[in-house]
C-alpha cells in the first residue's frame, strides 16, 4: 500500500533535521518517527486464545488473569541504544486492538490501511487472523455492542443527527493521571495493602465483602503481573548483554536488568529506576484496556524532583545523564499511537496522539511554588525532541516566576504548538468547587486536551461532545432535524409564533434540557456495563482509595467520580442568538419565516442578508456584552442542567467545554445557521469566536472569553493564533506574559497559541512536500499539519492571525 | 460635550510603555505628507469606500436620502457636497465597503471604553491619547483626562505639539508620558511638508522639558525628506540638550497606508518615497546614540 506524499516527505526532512541531545537520542528518535504505524493484531489474538481457554467465571480475576496471559506471552524487545525498556506492541508503533470493547471487522481494519491520514497499515496476515480467530469469537461480544443493544431509541436518534457524541463505545474509560505514589511505593508494598484489606474484610456483616475479594485479588495478580512482566526484561537485557561486545553498551544492559528487576517491585531509588517504573506501569494501563487519553504522569518535575536532585549530589547523575533518560521516555511516549478508532469516533477525534499530557511547573501540595531546575530541564526536552507526544504543557499560578513563562514562550515561538499553558490557580479553584480537599485540588492539574482532575485520586471521565447549535438548529424548527426531517427533539413551538426573543429563549432551553436527559440516560446505561463487565483492576491500583474500598476504578473505587459533557460550539451559538435576537427580534430586519427559508436554502438568494449577518451583527470574542451575555446564559443553562446530577458510580456529572476536533464533525451534520455560517461548515471550536469574527484584537477575546465561569467547569478550551513576529522582541514577550497572566487572573482555565502565518499554512496545505514538520495545535494537541483533513487545514488557517497594531 | 474618535486600538505594544489602549482623537492641525493616518486629518466624519469589500449591491444607493451616491465605472462615488453625512450607507452596507469614520463619545462613555482593558495594562502599561492632534478637542481632552486621572491609570498623551503653550501646560497634572513628535528642524522644509512651521513645536517641547515631565520623542525616518545628515544631527542635538528625554523612538516610514489615501479619495503625494533601509535605520540610531540618547526603533 503507497502511503501518501504527504508523510513520505516528512520522514525525509526530519531525518534530515534530526534532532536529539545525541547520537543515541538521535537515532532512537529517528526509528521512532520512521516506525510505520500499524495495526498488531498481537494483543487482540493472545486475549482470544485465553478467553478461549479461560474457566474462570469471577470477572474481575478473569480480567486480571487475561491481562497476566498477554503480559507472560506478548512478544518483548529491546531495541539498540535505548536506555527505557518496555513496549505495547510487539515493536514500535504496533498499536493493539481491543476487542472485548470495539471489534474491528474487516472492513474497519480495511479503511484504518486506505485511509489517507492517520492511517494503520494491516499486513495480509493481520487480516487473516482477524477473520479467522479475532473476528468469529468476539463477534456480540464487545461492550459496543452492548451499549448500542441498551440505549433507548431516542438517544440514537440524537446520537445519528449529530447532538452528541458518545466516548465510550469504542474506548474504555480514561483520563486519569498518576499522582506520586508510585515514586514511594513498589507493586510489592501495593500487594501488601491489598493484603491487609483482605485481612480486613467483615464477610458476616458486609454485604459486598465477597465482591471486594474478589476485586482485591484481581489487583493482586495485575501486581504480580507487572513484576513478572518487568523480569522478563530483567532476563532479556542479562541475556544480550552476555552476547554484547560493546563493554558500554554492555554495562547498560546490565544497568537495565538491575533496574527492572528493581522496580516495579519496589519504590525506586535513582531518577532512572523512577522513570522506569513510570513506564511500566504505563505500559500496564494501556495494555489493561484503550482507556481515553492513555496514561499521564502528571507532574513530572514534582515527582522526580527528589532524585534528581538526590543523584547529582550523590555523583550518580549528571544533568545530561537526566536530560538523556528523559528524551529516552519522550520516545517511548512517542512509540504509542492511540489505539485506533473506527467510524464518527475516528472523525471527532483524528489524530495519531494519545493525548498523555506532562504538566511542568504549577504548585505543590503545600500551595508553594513548584518550578524547580527539573522545570526548566523537561522544557529543554520538549524543545529539543519536537515530538507530537507526549504533549507537554505549563502550569502557571500567580506564584511562578515570569521567567518560567517566557522560557514556555520561546518554545512556543517556534511555531510547534506546545507547550500549552494552563491556570494553575483555577484548577485548584475548579477541584475545589467540586468538593476535593485543598490538598487533593493542589495535587491535580490537567489531562488529556485541558481536563482538569485530581491526580491519582479521581476516575474523572469524559464521556462525549454536545453540540449546542445543533439543539439551536431543532428549535427553530420545532423539534425536527431540518436534515433528515425527523422529529427528534421536543415540539417547543413554530418559530414565526414567538413574540419575543425571550419566549424563544425558553424553547432553545426545553431543548437543551431535552437532548441532555438523553445523553445523561445513556451515560448511566454505559457506566453500568463498564461497571459490571470490564473492571480495570490494574488501573485500580493506582488510584487512591480503590485498594481502600475494595472497588474498581471503574465501580465507584476512586476517591472521587466525575463524569464529564464537553459542550461545544460557543462561538457558534452565541452569535447565531445574537444575529435572531438583533436581526429578527429587534431591528425586524429579517423576517422569521424568511430566516427559515434562507436557513434551508443555506442562503441561496439571500447571499445580501448572509453579508449582513456576518458583518453587522454583534458577535462574541469582541468584549461586546450584548453577544457575551448570550454566550453566558448559554453557558449557565448547560452548567445548571448537568453539573451535580448523580452518575452510576456514585459521583457527579459536570461539564467542560473543549472540542478536540469534533467541531468538523458536528458542524458536517448542521445546516446552515444565523451568523451567516453556511451548511456543513465547522462550528467555533473549544471556547474561540468563530473562527475570524473576532475584530478586537486578542485581549477583547481573552475578555469575552473570561466572561465565562471557567471555574464552573473541568476545563475549557481556547486557541489564538500569532504570527511569529509578534513574539520577535522583548517587548512583544513581555505583552504576552501579561495576556496569560490577565486572562488567568480573570480565571481563565487555559490558552494555547499557533505561532505560525496564514500564508505559511497555505503555502503548506499546496506544498506538503516543504513542511513535513510543520507541528500545529490542533485543540488541547498538536499535530502534524499535512496529517490533518483539508476542513481542518482551512480552519486552522482561518483562525484569527492578531496582529500587532 | 462630545468628542470625535476615529479609532481605539487594544494591545497596542508600540505607542508608549507597556501595553496599551490607544484612542485616536480626530482633526489634526497639521497635513504631513507621509502621515499614516490620513483619516485623522478632517475635524469631521468621513466615509471611507473599501472598494475590495464591495459587492456592488447598491444597498447605500436605495437607502440614501439625499441622493448623493452614484455609480462611477466599477466603484461607488459619494457626493461629498450633497451627503450631509446621516450614516444610512454604512449603517446598512452588509459587507462593511463602506465605512464611517469617527464616532462621537461622551467623556464618560469614551473613558468605559478605553479602559475595558485595564486589567492588562499592569504596572507600567496604560492609555495613551493620540490623534490627530487631541489639544484641537482641548475641553474634551481635559474632561477626559480628569476622568481617567481619577482611575489612576498611567496616561500617555502622543501629540504634534502645534498647539497653544498653556493648552499644553494645562494637561501636565493628568498626563504620565508624553510622546512628542519632532519631524524636521528646517522650519521652512517642516512647513513644506507639514503645512505648519515648527518654532512653536520646538519651543513647546522646551516648555514642556523645563516642567519636568516624562518625555519620548517619536521621529518619523522619512527617506530624502528628513533623514539627511544634517536634520539627524541637529535634531539629536536639540534633543539632547533636553533633560528629561526618556527615549528618541525612531519611526521608519512605510507606504502601506496608501490604500488609505485612495478610499478617502485624498491624493497621496509620496508615491516616489520607499522605505528606510534597515542599515540606514541602524545609521540613524546610532547618530542619536552618539548624543547619549537611548534610541527605540518602532516605539
Amino acid at each position: 500500500m503507497e502511503r501518501t506524499a504527504c508523510r513520505v516527505i516528512d520522514y525525509t526532512k526530519i531525518v534530515k533535521e534530526e534532532r536529539g541531545m545525541n547520537d543515541r537520542i538521535k537515532k532512537l528518535r529517528r526509528q521512532s518517527i520512521e516506525a510505520l504505524e500499524r495495526i498488531s493484531p498481537e494483543r487482540a489474538k493472545l486475549l482470544t486464545d485465553f478467553y478461549k481457554n479461560s474457566k474462570e467465571s469471577l470477572i474481575p480475576i478473569k480480567r486480571a488473569k487475561a491481562f497476566e496471559y498477554i503480559l507472560m506471552n506478548k512478544r518483548i524487545s529491546i531495541y539498540d541504544g535505548e536506555l527505557i525498556v518496555g513496549e505495547r506492541g510487539e515493536e514500535q508503533k504496533a498499536t493493539p486492538t481491543y476487542p472485548e470493547i470495539t471489534l474491528h471487522r474487516r472492513k474497519d481494519l480495511e479503511a484504518l490501511n486506505n485511509r489517507q491520514k492517520v492511517r494503520y497499515s494491516v499486513s495480509q496476515d493481520v487480516f487473516d487472523v482477524y477473520e479467522k480467530e479475532i473476528i468469529p469469537f468476539w463477534e456480540g461480544k464487545t461492550v459496543r455492542e452492548m451499549i448500542f443493544k441498551e440505549v433507548p431509541q431516542r438517544w440514537k436518534d440524537a446520537f445519528e443527527a449529530g447532538v452528541f457524541t458518545e466516548f465510550m463505545e469504542q474506548r474504555a474509560p480514561g483520563h486519569t493521571v498518576l499522582d506520586g505514589k508510585i515514586y514511594k511505593k513498589g507493586m510489592l508494598d501495593f500487594i501488601k495493602e491489598i493484603n491487609s484489606e483482605i485481612e480486613k474484610l467483615d464477610f458476616e456483616h458486609d454485604s459486598e465483602a465477597f465482591d471486594k475479594k474478589e476485586e482485591l485479588e484481581a489487583m493482586k495478580i495485575t501486581a504480580n503481573a507487572l513484576i513478572k512482566f518487568a523480569n522478563r526484561y530483567a532476563k532479556l537485557a542479562k541475556e544480550m548483554a552476555s552476547k554484547e561486545r560493546d563493554s558500554k553498551r554492555k554495562k547498560e544492559l546490565l544497568k537495565i536488568s538491575e533496574i527492572c528487576s528493581w522496580v516495579p517491585a519496589h519504590a525506586p531509588r535513582t531518577f532512572h529506576e523512577a522513570l522506569q517504573y513510570y513506564w511500566f506501569v504505563h505500559i500496564g494501563v494501556i495494555t489493561e484496556l484503550n482507556g481515553w487519553d492513555a496514561f499521564s504522569p502528571g507532574k513530572l518535575d514534582k515527582h522526580l524532583f527528589p532524585f534528581y536532585k538526590k543523584d547529582i549530589e550523590e555523583g550518580r547523575l549528571t544533568k545530561d545523564g537526566a536530560k538523556e533518560l528523559l528524551e529516552c521516555l519522550w520516545i517511548k511516549f512517542h512509540n504509542h499511537p492511540a489505539p485506533p478508532k473506527v467510524g464518527v469516533t475516528a472523525e471527532e477525534s483524528s489524530t495519531y496522539t494519545d493525548f498523555a499530557q506532562i504538566n511542568i511547573g504549577g504548585i505543590k501540595e503545600d500551595g508553594t511554588d513548584n518550578v524547580n531546575e527539573l522545570s526548566y530541564l523537561l522544557l529543554d526536552v520538549v524543545e529539543e525532541m519536537r515530538l507530537v507526544q507526549p504533549n507537554a504543557s505549563i502550569h502557571v499560578s500567580k506564584k511562578n516566576p515570569d521567567k518560567f513563562i517566557k522560557r514556555a514562550l520561546e518554545i512556543i515561538k517556534t511555531g510547534f504548538g506546545q507547550p500549552s499553558v494552563f491556570n494553575s490557580d483555577a484548577v485548584v479553584m475548579e477541584l475545589l468547587r467540586q468538593g476535593k480537599t485543598l490538598e487533593d485540588a493542589r495535587c491535580g492539574g490537567t489531562s488529556g486536551c485541558v481536563e482538569s482532575g485530581a491526580f491519582g485520586k479521581e476516575n474523572y471521565t469524559l464521556t462525549g461532545y454536545f453540540n449546542i447549535p445543533k439543539i439551536l438548529e431543532i428549535t427553530l424548527f420545532n423539534g425536527k432535524d431540518p436534515l433528515t426531517g425527523k422529529q427528534i427533539g421536543l415540539k417547543t413551538g413554530i418559530f414565526e409564533d414567538f413574540e419575543t426573543f425571550d419566549e424563544f429563549m425558553e424553547a432553545f432551553k426545553k431543548q437543551l434540557k431535552y437532548f441532555i436527559d438523553i445523553k445523561i440516560e445513556g451515560n448511566l446505561i454505559i457506566e453500568r456495563i463498564y461497571a459490571k463487565h470490564m473492571p480495570a483492576p490494574f488501573l485500580s491500583i493506582l488510584i487512591d482509595d480503590c485498594i481502600k474500598k475494595g472497588k474498581d476504578y471503574y465501580s465507584g473505587g476512586a476517591r472521587y467520580n466525575s463524569s464529564y459533557i464537553q459542550g461545544v460550539g460557543t462561538g457558534t451559538i452565541t452569535d447565531s442568538l445574537s444575529a435572531i435576537k438583533q436581526t429578527v427580534f429587534e431591528e425586524k430586519r429579517i423576517g422569521k419565516k424568511e430566516l427559515l427559508d434562507m436557513l434551508s436554502k443555506n442562503f441561496e438568494g439571500y447571499e445580501l442578508k448572509r453579508q449582513f449577518l456576518i458583518n453587522k451583527t454583534h458577535k462574541y470574542g469582541n468584549d461586546d456584552d450584548y453577544a457575551d451575555s448570550l454566550m453566558k446564559e448559554v453557558f449557565e443553562e448547560f452548567f445548571k442542567n448537568i453539573d451535580g446530577r448523580p452518575t452510576y458510580k456514585g459521583g457527579q456529572f459536570r461539564i467542560n467545554m473543549l472540542p478536540t476536533t469534533v467541531h468538523v464533525y458536528f458542524g458536517s451534520k448542521i445546516g446552515a445557521t444565523p451568523d451567516g455560517r453556511k451548511a456543513f461548515e465547522p462550528i467555533s471550536e473549544g471556547i474561540s469566536p468563530v473562527q475570524g469574527m473576532d475584530r478586537k484584537g486578542p485581549t477583547a477575546v481573552l475578555k469575552s472569553a473570561a466572561k465565562m465561569d471557567h471555574i464552573k467547569t473541568g476545563g475549557t478550551l481556547l486557541n489564538l493564533k500569532f504570527t511569529p513576529d509578534l513574539l520577535k522582541d522583548e517587548k512583544g514577550l513581555n505583552a504576552v506574559v501579561k495576556l496569560i497572566r490577565t486572562y488567568f487572573k480573570l480565571d481563565g482555565h487555559h490558552i494555547q497559541f499557533n505561532v505560525v502565518s496564514a500564508d505559511t499554512l497555505r503555502d503548506a496545505k499546496k506544498h506538503p512536500e516543504k513542511y513535513g514538520d510543520l507541528i500545529v495545535r490542533v485543540a488541547g494537541y498538536s499535530d502534524y499539519f499535512c496529517h490533518l483533513n483539508e476542513k481542518l487545514q482551512d480552519e486552522i488557517i482561518k483562525r484569527t492571525e492578531h496582529e500587532s497594531f | 460635550m462630545k468628542g470625535l474618535v476615529f479609532d481605539i486600538k487594544r494591545y497596542s505594544i508600540h505607542d508608549g510603555p507597556g501595553l496599551r489602549t490607544t484612542v485616536f482623537f480626530k482633526g489634526c492641525p497639521l497635513k504631513c505628507l507621509w502621515c499614516h493616518n490620513p483619516e485623522s486629518q478632517k475635524s469631521t466624519k468621513e466615509i471611507m469606500y473599501h472598494a475590495e469589500e464591495c459587492i456592488f449591491c447598491l444597498t447605500c444607493k436605495s437607502v440614501c436620502t439625499k441622493s448623493a451616491i452614484g455609480v462611477e465605472k466599477d466603484r461607488i462615488k459619494i457626493d461629498l457636497k450633497t451627503c450631509d453625512l446621516c450614516g444610512e450607507c454604512t449603517t446598512n452596507c452588509p459587507t462593511n465597503a463602506l465605512e464611517m469614520v469617527g464616532k462621537f463619545y461622551e467623556p464618560e462613555e469614551l473613558k468605559d471604553e478605553v479602559l475595558k482593558d485595564r486589567d492588562f495594562f499592569g504596572n507600567d502599561g496604560g492609555i495613551t491619547i493620540s490623534g490627530g492632534e487631541p489639544l484641537m478637542q482641548f475641553d474634551f481632552l481635559m474632561k477626559l483626562l480628569a476622568l481617567l486621572k481619577e482611575e489612576q491609570v498611567n496616561i500617555a498623551l502622543d501629540t504634534t505639539g502645534f498647539t497653544d503653550t498653556d493648552k499644553l501646560l494645562s494637561t501636565l497634572p493628568y498626563v504620565d508620558i508624553y510622546l512628542y513628535d519632532i519631524k524636521h528642524m528646517d522650519s521652512k522644509i517642516h512647513k513644506k511638508y507639514t503645512g505648519v512651521e515648527n518654532d512653536k513645536i520646538l519651543s513647546n517641547l522646551i516648555e514642556l522639558d523645563r516642567n519636568g515631565s516624562r518625555i519620548s520623542i517619536r521621529f518619523p525616518l522619512i527617506p530624502s525628506i528628513n533623514d539627511d545628515e544634517e536634520n539627524i544631527k541637529k535634531t539629536a542635538e536639540f534633543v539632547s540638550k533636553l533633560n528629561n528625554i526618556e527615549s528618541v523612538d525612531i519611526l521608519p516610514y512605510h507606504s502601506m497606508m496608501e490604500d488609505k489615501y485612495r478610499k478617502l479619495e485624498k491624493p497621496f503625494l509620496l508615491k516616489h518615497i520607499g522605505k528606510p533601509t534597515k542599515k540606514r535605520i541602524e545609521y540613524v540610531k546610532k547618530q542619536f546614540e552618539q548624543f547619549g540618547l537611548k534610541v527605540n526603533i518602532g516605539g
